[in-house]
């Protein structure tokens, strides 16, 4: 799942895109859209939400224009981006309240009530936060500290949410292993 | 559950591709003119711009802390400015214009300043000599 970064060949499509070029859009989306969609399922758990954020993010991406000669990390500016679209969407007032709703962590499903939980129904009981801070550790290869600046919090507590969200996944992992045997 | 195990669950779990519909909307709303760029974006955004930038600031700031302009202009230690007016006055009767009286005075009066360490050095003699003189207390 985790693919090796090639920086050097994300800043020159970046400049290509700067200069207007519309395969330097298509080539980015092929690099980075699978990631994206799944950070951004870790922040919003409908799919059609999900991709409306990474739509978000190539729009944006599109219509930046030189600044994007100076990104350095265009893995993490991508993801970045996403993150504080993500947040600007729940500043808004209406569409926040639903997204609230949408994403209070649930409670816990225990397995004898709720029959086998896979890793992927494990993941959706944590919050928001937690989840992201999964998926781009495990998934996607950020070190803690580079969470820590996509996201907008120390590396510590990126550190600290990771730390969270594996002590209950592996809670409830456990338990359904347990349930099995 | 150790870790490892933990996180090829995690990986395994069925994660979502992006549908292709998605790739047409991206590709169809971020529609782009193609648009030469400047030089002076091209300049302004790149690295060895912004780095050259910063060693000429580091550079000029060290050079004005060499050259000592600083001192000349701003006179620090006690009793300067009287000799300063003093050989300003003198110059000026001897028949140099005024402004070329004030820059000789100034240089005059800034290299006859003995270097900081020396300054330092001094003091602390004094300081030693005034210890031994109080017979070894402060």
């Amino acid at each position: 799942m985790t693919q090796a970064r090639d920086d050097r060949r994300d800043r020159a499509l970046l400049a290509d895109l700067a200069a207007g070029k519309p395969q330097a859009l298509a080539d980015l989306y092929d690099r980075h859209a699978a990631p994206l969609v799944r950070h951004a399922m870790a922040l919003v758990s409908q799919r059609s939400d999900a991709e409306d954020l990474v739509h978000a993010v190539f729009t944006k991406l599109a219509t930046t224009g030189a600044p994007l000669l100076g990104v350095r990390q265009p893995a993490s500016y991508l993801h970045r981006t996403l993150h504080t679209t993500w947040v600007d969407l729940r500043r808004r007032a209406a569409l926040g309240q639903r997204l609230e709703r949408e994403h209070a962590p649930e409670p816990v499903v225990l397995p004898a009530a709720a029959g086998s939980i896979d890793a992927m129904r494990a993941i959706d009981t944590l919050p928001a936060e937690q989840r992201e801070v999964v998926v781009l550790h495990v998934l996607e290869g950020f070190s803690f500290r580079e969470i820590g600046g996509l996201t907008g919090v120390s590396m510590f507590t990126a550190a600290a949410r990771y730390r969270l969200a594996t002590g209950k996944l592996r809670t409830l992992l456990q338990r359904e292993e347990r349930m099995r045997s | 559950m150790r870790d490892a195990d933990l996180r090829a669950s995690i990986r395994q779990a069925d994660w979502p591709e992006p549908s292709p519909d998605l790739r047409a909307r991206v590709l169809r709303d971020g529609a782009l003119v193609e648009r030469p760029l400047a030089w002076t974006d091209r300049i302004w955004f790149s690295r060895g711009w912004r780095r050259s930038l910063a060693a000429a600031t580091v550079g000029v700031i060290a050079l004005g802390y060499l050259s000592g302009t600083s001192a000349i202009v701003a006179p620090q230690m006690p009793g300067e400015m009287a000799r300063i007016a003093a050989i300003e006055e003198t110059m000026r009767d001897a028949g140099l214009p005024a402004d070329e009286a004030a820059i000789f005075a100034r240089r005059a009066v800034v290299d006859s300043r003995p270097p900081a360490w020396s300054m330092y050095a001094s003091t602390s003699l004094q300081r030693f000599e005034m210890f031994e003189m109080n017979g070894g207390r402060r």
